[in-house]
């Protein structure tokens, strides 16, 4: 009998043993359920219409990682930095550039464009650049009607104190940003701006804060019933943060989408328009195709593609090498064609210059219309 | 089959095998083994690391082996009477790594090939570049009190099984120091903080076998091994000393009680990335993304050989 009751003297050791093994969970906080509404799909059968659409990086002329890195306690080495910029921004001849860019959107004739590193820098009150103003004004005098609707990014006004007890203090001021030309086939019934929020920290000259980066969108409609949401965006430069916006942009491009479709707007189609600072192939990239948008070069045209080269962009024997840009769709029944422009220098009185470091990335694309 | 022999066994020496009877006796032991784990959330964390450093600009790019384990120092008081042992245990797990010379360039952000800080000194630089020294030192403390029946089987032979239950605290401490090169670069910078899990204090348990030779009275030579089951949660940094325009370019001017997280975007989940921020920045981005508190998994098993030094008392 004493068997049992030594084996009994052993079950609160098991009871033990098996309580031990429940671990504790991983602490995950769970996204918030956020409505999303599926892919639109081509409408074939249905009555097809065309848009001409472009992207365009329009380069603001200088290195970004300028900012970068300066002594926050060295006014003489910020006032150099800034300097640098100036000098490098004014060195990409903006005014000359700017109208090489008109003349090549008022020849192709898109009926939307988008528009990315749209910069407005003024340097001691002294206008430096105003692109999208200055090509506002050079298209109306080339006779291509557009307006203009525009998302402000990264704006800041830098007062960099005087270095050598004269009068070379600085005031400089600065923003780029994204913006859409819509021609007059269109009326616009909503316009905005959605912000990214895995961004690069900046000393910005000194002052620690962050890059601002954005989605901007539309909502195209002409009076044929033709109707298109249209996006407009510029990813970071550095890989991890463009993969967490592509991330980002497939969620909110989306859970947007079923807003306004709850509010009765019924797109035709998607169209996407933007530099994702990343080539086929890579995560960010890849991420775009998987949210169901459609490459219009990939549809059309069986080379690289490249929209984007370093060098100067006053040497006539620089070339584009990365596809950074893209003309995306959803619900789109066919790509007509798809080209890039933009990609060779303009002989010009200041000697050969490109309009960017980016070329114009250019499709036509069909969709069908809900009747 | 098994049940039968087992209890065959455990009765053959009648209360002699349980009761806590005879002389007292105290004994101290020291022990050298490996605690093995493993740890897949940090090692997770190692390899998003090299995944960021590849993904920013002109760092070396490197691969990462991982970790599963390491070498432990224990030191033990037991006190035994019959077949029984009760014991205090204290592990040292202290380990310090060191990555000298780490070199970036941003002039050179689509490298592949490694350069070393000396390619970067003295250079006509077209980028900012900079050079890194990064250390980081680990210690944690588990302390058990634990309960173990081992039988004299033989004059020179114990053995039997135990369990341990107690507290694993500790902490580890990084510490960036890093020059920075070319036409205006900021002056040298170094922050130093602690990496404290929250909660500072968490439990662990251990089950084991032991076997101990007992050729003198005063002197054994014992070999346990086991399992242990603990878990250290949430990574917050505390204390920052100093400060550096590197660490926050990386993680995005991090602070004190900050954590550290694994992160995905919504719509592409398999997209993981580190990431360092409060609680509430955390469920602010919800929306767009999931996070994971990174943890600290040490489940695992664990084997040591001590010296036991014991004093009788009748």
């Amino acid at each position: 009998m004493g068997v049992p009751v030594k084996i009994v003297r052993l079950l609160p050791f098991s009871v033990v043993l098996g309580l031990a093994a429940c671990g504790s969970s991983p602490d995950i906080l769970p996204s918030t359920q956020v409505v999303r509404a599926s892919p639109v799909v081509c409408m074939d059968g249905a009555r097809a219409d065309r848009v001409l659409a472009a992207t365009w990086n329009m380069a603001i002329g200088f290195d970004v990682t300028d900012l970068l890195f300066l002594n926050p306690d060295s006014v003489r080495a910020i006032h150099d930095r800034a300097e640098k910029i100036h000098t490098d921004a004014l060195g990409t001849l903006p005014r000359l550039r700017v109208r090489l860019m008109a003349q090549e959107i008022a020849r192709t004739g898109p009926e939307i464009v988008g528009l990315q590193e749209t910069m407005h820098m003024v340097w001691n009150g002294v206008l430096v650049a105003d692109f999208l103003d200055t090509l506002m004004s050079d298209l109306r005098s080339l006779g291509a009607e557009y307006t203009l609707y525009t998302s402000t990014l990264n704006e800041a006004t830098l007062h960099i104190p005087d270095t050598t007890g004269g009068s070379d203090s600085i005031v400089f001021e600065f923003h780029e940003g994204n913006a859409f030309l819509v021609s007059p086939r269109w009326t616009v019934a909503g316009s905005g701006t959605v912000h990214y929020r895995d961004v690069i920290p900046v000393d910005l000259l000194g002052l620690k804060t962050v890059t601002d980066r954005a989605a901007q969108w539309v909502q195209l409609q002409d009076t044929s019933g033709f109707r298109l949401e249209v996006w407009n965006t510029h990813l970071e430069v550095l890989d991890a943060q463009a993969i967490g916006q592509a991330g980002e942009f497939a969620l909110f491009s989306d859970s947007l989408r079923a807003v306004q479709l709850n509010a009765g707007f019924k797109p035709s189609g998607r169209l996407f328009l933007g530099d994702i600072n990343s080539q086929p192939g890579s995560i960010a990239s890849d991420i775009f195709l998987q949210a169901h948008w459609n490459d219009s070069w990939d549809s059309t045209r069986f080379g690289s593609g490249p929209t984007y080269g370093s060098g100067s962009l006053r040497d006539s024997t620089r070339v584009l090498t990365e596809r950074l840009d893209r003309i995306l769709d959803q619900g789109g029944c066919a790509v007509d064609t798809a080209f890039v422009h933009g990609n060779t220098a303009v002989a010009t009185d200041s000697g050969p210059l490109f309009p960017s470091d980016h070329g114009v990335v250019v499709a036509k694309l069909r969709y069908g219309i809900r009747l | 089959m098994v049940w039968p022999l087992l209890a065959a066994i455990l009765c053959r020496g009648g209360d002699d095998l349980w009761k806590p009877a005879g002389a007292w006796e105290i004994s101290a032991s020291l022990s050298e083994g490996y605690s093995h784990y493993d740890a897949t959330e940090l090692n997770e964390v190692l390899r998003l690391m090299e995944q960021l450093t590849r993904e920013t600009a002109g760092l070396n790019p490197y691969s990462v082996s991982g970790f599963d384990g390491h070498p432990a120092t224990m030191a033990r008081l037991s006190v035994r009477r019959g077949p029984w042992t009760a014991s205090l245990e204290t592990e040292f797990w202290t380990q310090s790594f060191a990555q000298t010379d780490v070199p970036f360039d941003l002039g050179d952000n689509q490298r592949t090939t490694a350069i070393t800080c000396a390619d970067i000194v003295g250079q006509n630089l077209q980028g900012l570049a900079g050079c890194m020294q990064a250390k980081e030192d680990f210690t944690f403390l588990p302390v058990t009190l634990q309960l173990s029946w081992m039988p004299q089987w033989t004059p020179w032979l114990r053995a039997g099984a135990g369990y341990a239950a107690g507290v694993l605290g500790g902490s580890a401490s990084l510490e960036l120091s890093t020059t920075y090169y070319g036409q205006g670069a900021a002056a040298p910078d170094r922050i130093r903080f602690d990496i404290v899990p929250d909660p500072q204090v968490n439990p662990v348990q251990k089950f084991f076998a032991e076997a101990e030779w007992t050729p003198l009275k005063w002197l054994g030579v014992e070999t346990r091994g086991g399992w242990r089951i603990s878990r250290v949660g949430g990574f917050t940094l505390r204390n920052p000393r100093g400060s550096s325009q590197v660490f926050d370019a990386a993680f995005q001017n991090p602070s004190a009680g900050d954590q550290l997280w694994i992160r995905w975007p919504v719509s592409a989940p398999d997209q993981r990335s580190l990431w360092i921020g409060s609680r509430d920045s955390a469920l602010a981005n919800s929306s767009r993304y999931g996070h994971q508190l990174v943890q600290g998994n040490f489940d695992g098993w664990f084997a040591a050989l001590s010296l036991e030094f014991r004093w009788g008392f009748p």
